[in-house]
């Protein structure tokens, strides 16, 4: 019963194979050089193609050899020829740290609940031509890079060890800062993962900052548990190659303060949530000095990265989690056109020609750029305008950062097409927007565009470049709905009696077939139990073998065999014989007239008129044998009668 | 050879009439179908009526039947008819569509509460006739037994095994599923209301207090009867007693 369930199962799966195979995305990986030097840049860029929906940045593990910087991301969506095709890339700088031939292993990347994996990239790493970098990073420099991605304490640092460097000059002077609210058992270093609002509306940015505070020598190296933050939509904010580093006072200890981690998230709906920020891995390399009452000889060094050789030890940090409310949006002056953009923005249209012939595409450019959260805005709606055919044709965004505020630019490009000659007109369009700074709804609109359409003999066909894409061809819909006309012809296919038909004859061919199984069935029971029971076989099948060479005889006696009167007797004494050692299991070899009459003596007993008639069948058997003597036909048949009595006789009992 | 020649005899005579009959079949339904294209849908109605009590086999003349019905304004009568088309040609669109556009016109509806497996297994078996579920039951049944005796002469050559544990598994499914039509078509008959406001009583006599009032064109489930009332269940979990007056079988009485 296994191997159809499989194969249900591997059809099953094949099926949704196809499905899913038919629509898939696909992932890249490139690297805009593979031959770098050490310390020169290096830009990877992760491509998710032909996926619609929402792809989180993936999560690029340390790469041996290599600083990694995430750069930000950038999406299209375009339609050439027809086809239309979307992408997101996701952009990072990789800066060698040692000469080589290193391999990129594949990046995991989540997209639609689907894992997805790039391919292996190779790279040589040369030496630096006369270390132009070390110049720009020297040892003793107070600037900081976040090693982010390194995994464990025994891999050599990512970038050049920066050792007791003192607090930087950009730094700010020692401020007094809040503790960790849960209080660690060592209080020389925690994290704390902090909002900038805790009040927001749905889509309203809100920035995600992870700090670090350390009096220890120490290096960040990442998310050992990611945060959660399921019910917003989140960007990733590019981290600068030098974060800054304070001074800071907290309870009266001075820490070194760095901001590692920064996120911009984008709520989807109004509700109250609760941010669970996982938690950060860091390496320290513990003085016990540091420890001690001498802070005053505190030095800084511990996101330098350390010696090398030290021993270092791992820490896990872990935030308290942060509460947030997000509210709906007010429903005053709400206008028709918001959609949900929130942010401040501007728009502006373009048209590629005002001046075209009847049938001939003009394509708009509409341009919204703003700060928010870019990558959800919708589309202008565009009203049901009379005189012309309208097409989406291209959708395309950037993202910008500016200070801790994600902003972008989106593109839409919309095909008019004029059915009609004359002045023909665009009317305005309008997107809306809340713009939480000010807590009001912002109306913003395109101008009208007046175009002067030439008439033109040529019939309507779609421009080749939209022609053929399937998305952009309009849905055929039906106007009213009513019953389908009647029925004019008789169907000949399925008729009943053709159906009875077939019933009856795959019946009869069920009923045979049935039968014939069971007979057979039967068949086999039967010769099983008559090969473990001889004596049984001979005692079932005595009878009929008696009467089958009874009748043989008979028909013999009857084509007029008469003259052998010896031969007919001694194939009744035969019949006989045989008969009665079937029945009562006697050997058939072996036997003697003598155990024969004291059997049958046993059975009928000798006052047994039937035992004597036998008795006198054996005595005509001999005479016939021996005295070669005539023997009437009546006396014949009177053997056959003797013969046949016996066995119905006999055959009753058990 | 006067066997021979009244054997002919015979056979051509069946012939003649099959002919006949079906000349005359023919004829009719083209008669009624012309009374529609002319408008004419009370005498249309009439002409269905009689051809479906000669042939009620035939799926296309409860089809147009319904049609006229429904050009007269009788929703109840055609909602029946197109039942029974659908009853005898489960899979033919045209029906479907114009249940579906008649039912969509009916004041009221009854919300089926029904577990999910009840009523996906309705919709399944609503595709097949009973008699094509038994044709299946029976051919997969043959196949079976077919392959099985064939295990018998070829056992040692040929490893049969999980083809007939295959075919014994679909033979048992497709018996389930005639097991289910029959009960279906024959045990809890389904039932349309024919007038405008039909009453469903507690207890079969008008004296009994009136449970629910149902409109014209709904759909019941006839589950017992008692003289000229019959059990009535709905798919909302409701029940009670109809007059038989009031409803209509889907099933075409054959003959």
């Amino acid at each position: 019963m296994k191997k159809p369930f499989f194969l249900i199962l591997i059809i099953a799966w094949t099926l949704l194979n196809s499905n899913s195979m038919a629509m898939a995305a696909r992932v890249a990986a490139d690297l805009d050089k593979t031959t770098a030097r050490v310390q020169e840049e290096i830009h990877l860029t992760i491509r998710v193609l032909d996926f619609q929906g929402n792809v989180q940045a993936p999560r690029v593990q340390g790469i041996d050899g290599f600083d990694i910087f995430y750069t930000g991301r950038a999406s299209h969506l375009t339609f050439i020829n027809g086809t239309s095709s979307s992408s997101v890339e996701f952009n990072y700088v990789l800066v060698p740290q040692k000469t080589g031939t290193f391999l990129i292993h594949p990046i995991d990347i989540q997209a639609g609940g689907q894992n997805f994996r790039t391919e292996p990239i190779n790279v040589e790493i040369l030496p630096g031509a006369q270390a132009p970098s070390q110049s720009q990073n020297p040892p003793n420099s107070s600037s900081w890079r976040p090693p982010q991605q390194v995994l464990n304490s025994q891999r050599a640092p990512l970038y050049p060890p920066v050792t007791q460097a003192p607090a930087t000059q950009n730094q700010a002077p020692p401020q007094s800062e809040p503790g960790p609210s849960v209080r660690p058992e060592d209080d020389n270093i925690y994290a704390i993962a902090k909002v900038n609002k805790t009040l927001a509306y749905p889509n309203e940015q809100i920035l995600l900052t992870y700090s670090l505070y350390t009096r220890y020598d120490t290096r960040y190296e990442g998310f050992q548990e990611e945060p959660e933050v399921s019910g917003f939509w989140i960007e990733e904010f590019p981290m600068d190659q030098n974060v800054p580093k304070e001074n800071v006072f907290v309870n009266g200890k001075r820490y070194i303060k760095a901001d590692v981690k920064k996120y911009a998230l984008f709520p989807t709906s109004p509700a109250d949530y609760t941010i669970k920020p996982g938690t950060l891995k860091a390496s320290i390399r513990r003085d016990p000095q540091r420890n001690s009452v001498f802070d005053e000889f505190f030095d800084d060094s511990f996101f330098s990265g350390g010696n090398f050789f030290a021993r270092r030890e791992d820490l896990i940090l872990k935030p308290p989690p942060i509460r947030l409310q997000i509210k709906p949006f007010p429903e005053q002056n709400k206008p028709k056109s918001f959609v949900g953009a929130v942010g401040n923005f501007r728009l502006s249209s373009s048209v590629d020609k005002t001046t075209l012939k009847q049938d001939e595409p003009v394509t708009m450019t509409l341009v919204i750029e703003g700060e928010g959260n870019i990558e959800t805005l919708n589309k202008p709606p565009i009203p049901n305008l009379e005189g012309f055919r309208t097409y989406d044709a291209d959708a395309k965004h950037q993202l910008f950062r500016t200070g801790d505020q994600i902003g972008g630019r989106k593109t839409f490009e919309i095909v008019f097409i004029p059915t009609k000659a004359g002045r023909m007109v665009i009317p305005s369009l309008e997107f809306s927007y809340f713009n939480p700074s000010i807590q009001q709804y912002a109306t913003l609109r395109t101008q009208e565009t007046t175009l002067n359409v030439e008439k033109s003999d040529q019939i309507f066909t779609l421009p080749a470049q939209l022609g053929q894409n399937e998305n952009l061809k309009k849905d055929v819909e039906v106007e009213k709905r009513d019953i389908r006309y009647i029925q004019e012809k008789i169907s000949k296919t399925g008729s009943p009696e053709r159906t009875t038909l077939m019933l009856a004859v795959l019946g009869v061919i069920d009923i045979g077939l049935t039968i014939f199984l069971l007979l057979n069935y039967l068949t086999q029971k039967r010769t099983e139990i008559f090969s473990r029971n001889v004596a049984l076989k001979r005692r079932t099948q005595a009878k009929s073998r008696a009467e089958k060479r009874l009748k043989k005889l008979i028909s013999m006696m009857h084509r007029g065999d008469h003259g052998n009167e010896g031969l007919y007797f001694d194939e009744i004494e035969k019949i006989l014989t045989q008969y009665l050692t079937d029945k009562f299991n006697l050997s058939t070899l072996g036997i003697t007239r003598m155990d024969l009459e004291k059997k049958l003596e046993e059975i009928l007993g000798p006052q047994d008129p039937f035992y004597q008639e036998l008795m006198s069948l054996y005595s005509w058997c001999d005479i016939s044998r021996f005295a070669k003597a005539a023997v009437s036909q009546e006396e014949r048949n009177k053997a056959q009668l003797i013969l046949k009595e016996a066995i119905y006789r006999l055959e009753k009992i058990r | 050879m006067k066997i021979r020649t009244f054997v002919i005899f015979l056979l051509m005579a069946g012939t003649g009439c099959g002919l006949a009959l079906a000349g005359s079949f023919s004829e009719d339904f083209q008669n009624a179908n012309g009374l529609y294209r002319a408008g004419k849908f009370s005498e249309a109605i009439v002409l269905y009526e009689k051809l479906a009590d000669h042939y009620p086999a035939q799926g296309e003349i409860y089809f147009n039947l319904g049609n006229a019905c429904f050009r007269s304004g009788k929703m109840g009568a055609s909602i029946l008819a197109y039942e029974q088309a659908k009853f005898l040609n489960p899979r033919d669109r045209d029906t479907r569509h114009n249940l579906a556009h008649v039912r969509g016109l009916l004041e009221y509806r009854i919300k089926d509460k029904r577990n999910w497996y009840i009523q996906f297994g309705e919709k399944l078996l609503g595709y097949f006739t009973v008699n094509e579920v038994l044709l299946g039951f029976l051919f997969l049944y043959g196949l079976f037994m077919a392959s099985w005796i064939l295990t018998l002469f070829f056992r040692r050559g040929l490893e049969w095994g999980w083809i007939i544990q295959s075919l014994l598994s679909m033979a048992i499914f497709s018996g389930a599923l005639y097991g289910a039509k029959h009960i279906q078509t024959h045990v809890i008959r389904e039932a349309i209301v024919t007038v405008k406001d039909a009453e469903i009583h507690y207890g079969p006599s008008d004296s009994d207090l009136v449970a629910l009032r149902l409109g014209e064109g709904l759909k019941v489930y006839v589950i017992d009867h008692r003289d000229s009332w019959s059990r009535v269940w709905l798919t909302n979990g409701e029940g009670g007693w109809m007059a038989n007056n009031q409803i209509s079988g889907v099933r075409p009485k054959m003959k």
